[in-house]
């Protein structure tokens, strides 16, 4: 059955070959975050502290094109549009199996820092879950 | 505080409440925007317009005019076992009439706050499911000094 391959793939063999790829230096590492969100005493939504709900995911991240500046806000500002894709499962720090249920609602990613490289800030614009295997967003830089 | 941040809260105080939050009317009451999470129906004010400040002989403003939309949001699904129009319709009257009682506001004071126009329905598509909002203006004038 095609159902049990694609699980093979994206439960057993996507989160191995990631950790080696990321063990070897190929990947990125990020943390998925999301703020808390709450109401008010006059009714509008107010933002919360960020908090972190996945750490340590392995990232690629390329260009999907060139970063442009743009004058938004009454500021000129600059943003590049980039592809971050890293596995639907992958396992935990105790070797268990996790599925990342990431919300392009909520969600941004956070890659971590490789000196001189500075910590880089996403958030989604399109996605797709692949298979139930892969994550494929396409994100936009925030910093 | 500006007299309009007092007149949101005042607005939402009156709006939160069971007669308007509950079982078979509106699910929550959000300031301009509703929270990713909300379940159909709710219910959204917002400033609209405003008119131009009243000054009496000098610089203190003496009173405030404003239109605010009060919108009710919903889809198939939440409007049930109602239909869309019946179930919008009553969670706006339940919101004239909380607010007929008038605002109570921090150091101001509210001195009209009366239903202004009837906006016409308008629907949207998101997914496979439309999406309809019923709204009314309402008239607030108030005045910066208790």
């Amino acid at each position: 059955m095609i159902g049990d391959i694609l699980n093979f793939y994206g439960q057993t063999a996507l989160p191995q070959i990631f950790g080696y790829w990321h063990d070897a230096g190929l990947l990125e590492t990020m943390s998925i975050v999301s703020d808390g969100v709450s109401q008010g005493d006059d009714g509008a939504l107010k933002r919360s502290d960020e908090s972190g709900d996945y750490a340590a995911v392995p990232v690629s991240v390329r260009p999907a094109k060139k970063g442009e500046t743009l004058l938004s806000g009454e500021k000129v500002q600059e943003t590049g549009v980039f592809v971050l894709v890293f596995q639907v499962n992958r396992e935990d720090e105790n070797g268990a199996l996790e599925r990342i249920n990431f919300d392009p609602r909520i969600h941004r990613f956070v890659v971590a820092q490789r000196d001189p490289e500075p910590e880089k800030l996403f958030a989604p614009l399109y996605h797709a879950d692949i298979a139930g295997a892969i994550f494929e967003v396409v994100c936009r830089k925030e910093n | 505080m500006l007299l309009q941040d007092q007149e949101n809260r005042a607005i939402f105080a009156r709006l939160n409440v069971p007669s308007v939050v509950g079982a078979g009317l509106a699910s929550a009451v959000f300031l301009n925007e509703a929270d990713k999470s909300a379940s159909y129906p709710y219910v959204v004010f917002a400033f609209t317009s405003g008119f131009p400040v009243d000054y009496s002989f000098g610089p203190t403003p003496v009173m405030e005019s404003g239109l605010w939309t009060v919108k009710v949001v919903t889809d198939l699904k939440g409007a049930r076992p109602d239909s869309i129009p019946t179930r919008a319709l009553k969670i706006l009257e339940a919101c004239d009439e909380a607010l007929n009682a008038g605002l109570q506001l921090a150091t101001g004071k509210n001195l009209w706050c009366r239903r202004f126009a009837n906006l016409p329905p308008y629907k949207e598509l998101v997914g496979n499911e439309t999406l309809w909002h019923y709204a009314y203006a309402m008239r607030l004038v108030s005045r910066p000094q208790n």
